[in-house]
């Protein structure tokens, strides 16, 4: 079986031509294989989306350490919980969704602690220095301040390159509610950006 | 075009689709503002979103996370196994108590042990069920045969029981008083001292048996009618002789 296989996954290209996750692996095959104990499958799962969920931590926590900490909750979880996984539907918006989730009770509990959360806020490593430094520091602000259920899906879309679907899937909402965040959420981040002066030099054409 | 259009126009490019810009679209850009701005905002925050860095996982992340994963399970592993052998072992000792209780209490030890009066009980023929149909007479006369062979049979036994208590006393030992009834061997008529052992055995059978039956009682003091009285004068009568 799969103790033989590579679970290596395929290089694909996401909206922004970014690396992205993409497999075309069967995922029912590799969670039956994990819950079998084999060694091999469960560091392929872990392998394949340990980027993903540690970049969506990182990014809604805006802290590494935390993330790091909530990425092996999250495994955890994963495995723990891997046999109620529907194999009828797909695998990584329901990794997305136990990560989204334990995120925010992460979250919450963070919050009943305020000066931990004052202390935390600036701890993500910033972007090199460079031209777009600022603009990057301003995006990430931005998205910093967003509610949890707007950064949630706007994180997701925009920077893992999800689509509607799985991001519905994974914050468990109907899709129409996920465009509705993402809506509010991207004109807030495009309000926060005009404020801030970040749009003065740049011209309309320049649009997609 | 107004805004509302072309704010649906912003977010159809956002979503990342690629829309061409038509003369109703420029036109409104070029009169508005806000619209203006808020492409422009678009596009530098697209152009941000392209060149924010990857954030990549620690190297040894993947192995710590596998590390735990394993000892996780194995440490749920151990935990399901030992609430298994605590299970079966508290399920076999149930069984164990309920064993022990049904082969050990005396209830269940066997018929030579324990009072006589429900193996009595139990010798006593079990009336038949009434058929349908059987006469009433019939029951109430199997009834009363069955309650008069009861108490034929406490009587002998009591009797039995007397005589045995009559013999082990002392040969010297002077009769009881002339009695009509039992009643009156406990009172007024005096007794010689030696038979006040034999009349408190006497009476300790008597109220023993008074809850057996009510005949029991007066085979007994039947028969202590029969007893030589303390200055050696025969009793009266023999409730035994015909």
């Amino acid at each position: 079986m799969f103790a033989n296989e590579t679970f290596l996954p395929t290089s694909g290209y996401n909206l922004y031509n970014r690396p992205g996750p993409y497999v075309s692996f069967e995922d029912a095959s590799l969670v039956r294989c994990c819950l079998r104990g084999e060694t091999s499958a469960i560091t392929a799962l872990v392998e394949r989306f340990q980027g993903e969920v540690f970049g969506l931590c990182v990014r809604l926590l805006r802290h590494r350490h935390d993330a790091e900490d909530v990425t092996q909750e999250v495994f955890l979880r994963i495995f723990r919980s891997l046999r109620r996984w529907d194999s009828e539907r797909p695998l990584r918006p329901w990794i997305l969704g136990i990560a989204v989730n334990r995120c925010r009770t992460w979250l919450s509990q963070r919050s009943r602690r305020p000066e931990l959360a004052e202390f935390l806020q600036d701890t993500v490593p910033g972007p090199e220095p460079d031209d777009c430094a600022e603009l990057q520091r301003e995006i990430q602000a931005a998205v910093a301040e967003l509610r949890i259920e707007y950064r949630s899906v706007f994180v997701l879309y925009h920077e893992q390159g999800q689509p509607y679907e799985d991001i519905a899937a994974a914050m468990g909402k109907p899709v129409g509610t996920v465009k509705t965040w993402l809506h509010r959420a991207r004109l807030e981040v495009l309000d926060r950006l005009k404020r801030r002066g970040m749009v003065a030099e740049v011209e309309e054409h320049e649009l997609p | 075009m107004n805004c509302l259009e072309c704010q649906e126009l912003l977010q159809s490019r956002l979503d990342g689709n690629l829309v061409p810009a038509s003369s109703d679209f420029e036109q409104h850009l070029a009169g508005c503002q806000s619209c203006r701005q808020s492409h422009t905002a678009a596009v530098v925050l697209l152009d941000g979103l392209r060149r924010l860095p990857a954030l990549e996982p620690p190297l040894d992340l993947s192995g710590r996370l596998v590390a735990a994963v394993l000892r996780d399970r194995q440490h749920r592993q151990q935990r399901t196994r030992a609430r298994v052998r605590i299970t079966f072992a508290l399920a076999a000792s149930i069984l164990l108590m309920a064993l022990a209780g049904y082969f050990l209490l005396p209830e269940r030890r066997g018929d030579n042990f324990g009072p006589p009066g429900p193996e009595i009980a139990r010798n006593v023929p079990f009336p038949e069920v009434e058929e349908p149909g059987q006469p009433l007479a019939k029951s109430v006369a199997e009834a009363r045969d069955a309650v008069m062979s009861l108490k034929d049979r406490l009587t002998e036994e009591t009797k039995d029981q007397a005589r045995m208590i009559i013999a082990a006393a002392p040969q010297s030992m002077p009769s009881l008083p002339e009695a009509k009834e039992l009643n009156e061997l406990t009172s007024p008529e005096p007794l010689d001292p030696a038979t006040q052992p034999l009349l408190q055995a006497g009476q300790g059978v008597s109220q023993g048996l008074q809850t057996v039956a009510g005949s029991a009682r007066r085979a007994v003091g039947f028969f202590f009618k029969e007893l030589p009285l303390a200055d050696g004068r025969q009793p009266k009568g023999n409730a035994f002789t015909p």
